[in-house]
């Protein structure tokens, strides 16, 4: 079908080529049929030969394809041969009338217009064709739209690929195999072994399209008739040509003198003449300018006096350590270097240090250069610049304003006395009220009572061979000494026998009034604590009576008017606290026992003033209102492990000692967190106490073998908040076993200290 | 005025000399005023040979002398020099008798502590130490050691006082709030067995320990300090005095008693007088030395009371800073030395017209000072005990006016002459005592009675050990 169409476009190309007037694509070839024909003799012959084409085409229209293909093919190769075709013009006269009349005929339905040419010949004029999208587009190359598939993929299919039309574009018929074969061994010309993609056939190459490619492979121009390398052709050479290249008559300038060359000279002539020109003048001489010159002194001159004009601020010269090598006296020593260094770049008063060299060309480059540039360009630039807030504050004026440790003397500052006696550690101490004896529980059982300043032993009551004395009280009152000491869960309640004999007795009534009151309630509950007659041996030593309790006692405290006395014994849960009324011999839990579930309590003290109770457990401190029998308030130090409390003697303030190394102020008033945090010591906190003899001083004692004091001023201003000064570190106790000074205790008027050690000693501070 | 002595006879133009001003307060030891000029390379000694050769003294004394309250230890060039003054101006030096370094004589241990220490008065035949100690008892030593008397345990506690009445008596009194007198005659063989004395009387008043115990021999009476706040006056004239009865024995004086043999009875008093002014313990209580209606006291309460014997009430009160632990009356100076619990000394003039609380204050110790005795040679000069365990050795003329002014009021501050060590190198100095006899004698913790004694060293250049 295709061979047949190409052959039918063909020949109907030829037909028009042969009129005179074809549609505008044809026109262009019209010289070349032209120039073909100027060789050939008789135009007519060929058209002649061409109507015969036609009209077999038209006559054989009905036949058989491969008849009308056979003729074509015989053909279309012998076109050139055509002219030597002798036999047909004959026929062709005839014919020619025919297809005359034909062509008429078949015109108005082709629309094909009919002129009479310049020639006086019939022209025909077909219509443009209308490229719509119906129409014919037969002579379109039939594309394999297959697109960028791999011919490959086609191998087990009878076609190779789709027209536009979605039909299947067949495979041409192979040749069979032994034709193949026959191909692959004599490989036929231009065999390339491709297959071309559209058709499916040998992509076979011409000789041409060979050369083609050879030359495309040494980079040639692929043009035929090409020549990269012409002859030269010397236009403009040595040789003078007989025959000038131009006809041109010289111009006039050539030969006439230039009237400007005239004027210029006349000017210097006229210059000479009247004497402005010197035509042999001397040059000045370069040596008479001075070899050293102010080289500020032809500054710009003022311009006039404008708005716009801001003249630039005249600098001053430079003086003598701006210079490389300034005299010895400009140069800075090592203080004012330091200084200078010192200071930051925007203070100092000058950008540069004077330094010396040697000579001129051992100045180093100025390595500020960068800078100054970046700097420059960012002035240029208008650049703001953040001017940085130097603080130049004394980091000690931004400290609180505390006072000296000198203004706030007396304090005790150094060891005047050292207690020993006791074998282990001391585990407790406390000052007698008349401020003449001090107390002291140890670990190997005893109390002993001791003289103060002297550090004379002047009682010691062995109370148990194998339990520690944990705490010694003085009772607060200045009438009947009494002295009670925990040991084991024994209270021991002493008069010790270093008193006058009516003070010594009246301690004694005191404590023995309450024997018949105890007996008539005898039965009646079981109480926490046993009141009762100790040993003979102990009674001859001063021992009056004794509380047993279920656990050990590690903590004693009496309330101000010494009737009461609260003792914590920490490993009975259930009865931890217990409060004694020493008048009636009766013991008592004031807590129902599960109101004290959260924590063990540590310690425990009396308000000083008020019915409240203070119970320490691990964590919290508890205020219980005794009159109301409720809890009234608890505070929240923030200690893992509180070690101790006391309670300022006015009442409205608390020191807490925890065991985390941390020694806390509480403002009862103020908030259920410490006012204040002081963290001095590296270790553990054993015990804290105020004075309460008038003296603005408490002091905590530490596991780190050190007592520390401080200044606790409470204002009577409730708007003035506690002035917390530390005041001295007292140094002395030694470290034993990891345990440091166990107990401190003030002296009741003076401002005198004293601690209990492990190390075995008490000592006294002044 | 007449032009200025050249001293030296054969004049060095290479050496610089002074003008100087030699004075003195020892009316004995006076020369006629006037002006000198030595060479400035001089030292003490070549001061002291000058002044000996201006008083024409047979046989040589040895002077110290004392440029504005300090002691000259170098040349004068070197004090000029230090001083930042110039040799252009005329020096005032005050000469004094060159107090000499005691030296350590010996020690005598005793058994326990001992508390207090009081030398024999010089119309003793034979100069005795008696002491007092923490056992209880008081004992009679000879200057060479021997013990030759012991009392009996009357005391059931320390005794914290002793001081002889006469060279046959003396008192005693301890913590056991008890004062009793006992009677001692010297016997003529000192090679004799310790003999146990017996007491004759017992004086109760005080209900807590009894401090100090102050006698005055003209007129017998005594006072006694004691930590209850009161000050007791007492005679030793029994006849004087209320008769009292023993307290009612407790457990503890029972069970001394038991342990011990029963006490002699001894006759009981009461006290003429007691004197409440104090609200603390009263540490010392000291009669005026020359007025007998006139005592002064200490007491923790940080005050210095005068008494008046004679009403028994309190004439004025000086308060000073500090907690006292002791006083003395330097007599002839009028002035009062106060030993304080924050380690220093502090000078008082106890005449009330006298403005200011305190005239100067003698640093050096490093605990608190217990005892204070003056000199018996120079009324210019004191000794102090201290539980730091020294002694130390004061001249009241050696005060300068420090340049840091203290918060005491005033600013003189003195530095101690000489420092003695106990010999034990351990323990608290508890008491003191000064006698031309014996010497300086000091009591203290290591259980010694230690002697020392500023003798026979005539020519030993003086180091200051402070």
């Amino acid at each position: 079908m295709t061979a047949k169409a190409t052959t039918r476009k063909r020949s109907r190309a030829e037909v028009e080529s042969e009129k005179p007037v074809l549609s505008s694509e044809d026109e262009f070839e019209i010289p070349e049929i032209n120039g073909d024909e100027d060789s050939s003799d008789d135009s007519d012959f060929t058209a002649g030969d061409e109507d015969s084409d036609e009209e077999e085409e038209f006559s054989s229209g009905a036949e058989d394809e491969e008849d009308e293909e056979e003729i074509d093919s015989d053909e279309i190769p012998s076109e050139d041969e055509v002219s030597s075709k002798k036999d047909r013009p004959t026929n062709g006269d005839v014919p020619d009338e025919e297809e005359e009349e034909e062509e008429e005929k078949i015109e108005p339905a082709d629309n094909v217009k009919v002129v009479t040419g310049a020639d006086g010949n019939p022209r025909y004029i077909y219509p443009e064709i209308e490229p719509v999208y119906d129409s014919d587009d037969t002579d379109a190359e039939e594309t394999n739209t297959i697109g960028n598939i791999p011919l490959e993929y086609y191998e087990n299919y009878p076609h190779v690929g789709y027209d536009i039309n979605g039909k299947r574009i067949m495979r041409p018929a192979a040749g069979k195999a032994l034709d193949t074969l026959l191909d692959s061994i004599e490989l036929p010309k231009g065999w390339t072994g491709l297959v071309d993609k559209n058709s499916g056939a040998a992509l076979n190459l011409t000789e041409e399209e060979l050369e083609i490619v050879k030359k495309l492979q040494r980079s040639e121009i692929t043009d035929e008739g090409f020549d990269p390398y012409p002859d030269m052709v010397e236009w403009f050479s040595s040789k003078v040509e007989q025959m000038p290249l131009s006809s041109a008559p010289e111009p006039k300038r050539r030969f006439v003198p230039s009237k400007h060359e005239q004027k210029r000279i006349m000017k210097i002539v006229k210059g000479i003449r009247e004497g402005r020109i010197l035509p042999h003048k001397p040059q000045a001489e370069a040596s008479q300018e001075p070899e050293f010159y102010d080289i500020w002194a032809d500054d710009a001159p003022p311009k006039p006096d404008h708005v716009m004009n801001i003249p630039a601020p005249k600098l001053p010269p430079p003086t003598h350590d701006e210079s490389y090598n300034p005299p010895p006296e400009y140069l800075p020593n090592e203080k004012e270097k330091k200084e200078w260094e010192e200071q930051d770049p925007e203070d100092r008063e000058k950008n540069y240090l004077p330094r010396t060299h040697k000579a001129l060309r051992l100045v180093p480059g100025f390595n500020g250069f960068i800078g100054e540039r970046f700097e420059r360009c960012l002035d240029l630039y208008l650049a703001p610049r953040v001017r940085r807030n130097k603080l130049n504050i004394d980091p000690a004026s931004l400290l609180p304003k505390l006072p000296s440790p000198d203004d706030l003397k007396p304090f005790p500052t150094t060891c005047a006395t050292v207690y020993r006696g006791h074998e282990g550690r001391v585990r407790s101490v406390a000052a007698d009220p008349t401020g003449v004896w001090v107390a002291t529980g140890g670990d190997d059982g005893t109390v002993r009572v001791w003289e103060i300043l002297t550090g004379r032993q002047v009682w010691k009551l062995k109370v148990s061979s194998d339990e520690a004395v944990d705490s010694v009280t003085w009772r607060p009152t200045t009438e009947g000494r009494i002295l009670a000491a925990a040991c084991g869960n024994e209270i021991l309640l002493v008069v010790p026998p270093i008193f006058d004999s009516e003070e010594e007795n009246q301690g004694k009534e005191i404590l023995s009034a309450g024997y018949g009151y105890a007996a008539n309630r005898q039965g009646k509950k079981e109480a926490p604590g046993t009141w009762s007659k100790p040993d003979p041996v102990l009674e001859e030593e001063g021992v009056v009576v004794t509380i047993t309790v279920r656990k050990t006692v590690k903590y004693i405290a009496w309330h101000r008017r010494g009737d009461y006395l609260v003792t914590v014994s920490p490993e009975d849960v259930r009865r931890a606290v217990c409060i004694h009324r020493v008048s009636t011999h009766l013991s008592q839990t004031p807590f129902k026992e599960k109101s004290l579930t959260k924590g063990i309590p540590q310690r425990v003290q009396f308000h000083p003033s008020k019915p409240l109770l203070f119970v320490a457990t691990k964590r919290y401190i508890k205020i219980y209102d005794l009159a109301k029998a409720e809890l009234s308030k608890t505070l929240k130090p923030g200690a893992r492990w509180i070690s101790s409390i006391d309670i300022h003697p006015q009442g409205d303030n608390l020191i807490v000692g925890s065991y985390d190394k941390r020694l806390l102020w509480h403002d009862l008033d103020l908030s259920t967190k410490p006012y204040r945090t002081l963290r001095y010591h590296d270790k553990g906190i054993r015990a804290v106490s105020f004075h309460r003899g008038g003296f603005p001083l408490f002091c905590s004692s530490s596991d780190d073998g050190t007592v520390q004091v401080f200044h606790g001023r409470i204002y009577s201003d409730l708007m003035e908040n506690a002035l917390i000064v530390p005041l001295k570190v007292l140094k002395g106790h030694k470290i034993t076993s990891h345990l440091g000074v166990l107990d401190v205790d003030w002296h009741p008027k003076q401002p005198w200290l004293f601690s209990a050690g492990a190390d075995g000693t008490a000592r006294l501070w002044n | 005025m007449t032009e200025a002595m050249d001293v030296d006879s054969a004049p060095d133009n290479n050496t610089a000399r002074i003008q100087i001003n030699l004075s003195t307060r020892d009316t004995s030891l006076s020369i006629p005023l006037q002006p000198l000029r030595v060479p400035t390379n001089f030292k003490r000694y070549g001061l002291s040979t000058l002044v000996n050769h201006l008083l024409g003294a047979p046989k040589p004394i040895p002077f110290d002398f004392l440029i504005d309250g300090t002691y000259l230890r170098s040349s004068i060039d070197e004090y000029l020099t230090q001083a930042g003054l110039s040799s252009e101006k005329p020096l005032d030096i005050e000469y004094v008798r060159s107090q000499l370094p005691p030296t350590y004589i010996g020690s005598f241990e005793q058994d326990d502590w001992i508390s207090s220490v009081h030398l024999s008065p010089s119309t003793s035949p034979s100069p005795t130490i008696l002491t007092g100690s923490f056992n209880g008892s008081a004992q009679i030593t000879s200057f060479s050691g021997d013990i030759l008397a012991r009392t009996v345990p009357m005391h059931t506690q320390s005794v914290k006082a002793v001081t002889w009445v006469s060279s046959s008596s003396f008192l005693t009194a301890g913590l056991d709030r008890t004062i009793n007198l006992w009677s001692y005659t010297p016997e003529s063989d000192p090679s004799s067995d310790t003999r146990e004395i017996l007491p004759t009387t017992t004086y109760i008043s005080h209900k807590s320990t009894i401090t100090s115990i102050s006698h005055s021999p003209s007129t017998n009476q005594f006072l006694s300090s004691s930590s209850d706040h009161t000050i007791a006056v007492w005679s030793t004239d029994s006849s004087l005095l209320p008769t009292v009865t023993l307290p009612q024995s407790t457990a503890f004086t029972r069970k001394r008693r038991r342990l011990s043999s029963k006490p002699p009875n001894t006759i009981k008093k009461g006290p003429l007088a007691v004197l409440t002014a104090h609200t603390a313990p009263v540490s010392q209580v000291t009669l005026h030395p020359t007025d007998q209606t006139a005592a002064y006291s200490a007491s923790w309460d940080k005050s210095i009371i005068t008494h008046d014997l004679i009403t028994s009430q309190p004439v004025s009160t000086r308060t000073t800073q500090h907690p006292l632990l002791s006083i003395t009356a330097l007599s002839r100076l009028n002035l009062l030395a106060a030993g304080s619990a924050a380690r220093h000394i502090t000078l008082h003039d106890p005449r009330e017209d006298s403005r200011v609380v305190q005239t100067a204050v003698l640093r050096g110790h490093t605990n608190g000072v217990v005892s204070i005795v003056g000199s018996p040679e120079s009324e210019f000069t004191f000794a102090s005990g201290s539980h730091d365990g020294t002694v130390r050795v004061w001249d009241v003329r050696s005060v300068s006016s420090s340049t840091t002014t203290t918060d005491d009021g005033d600013n003189r501050e003195g530095r101690s002459l000489f420092v003695i060590k106990r010999e034990s190198g351990i323990g608290k100095v508890f008491g003191i005592d000064w006698s031309r006899d014996i010497g300086l004698v000091s009591v203290g913790e290591d259980k010694k009675i230690q002697i020392n004694r500023g003798e026979g060293m005539a020519d030993v250049t003086v180091v200051d050990q402070s």
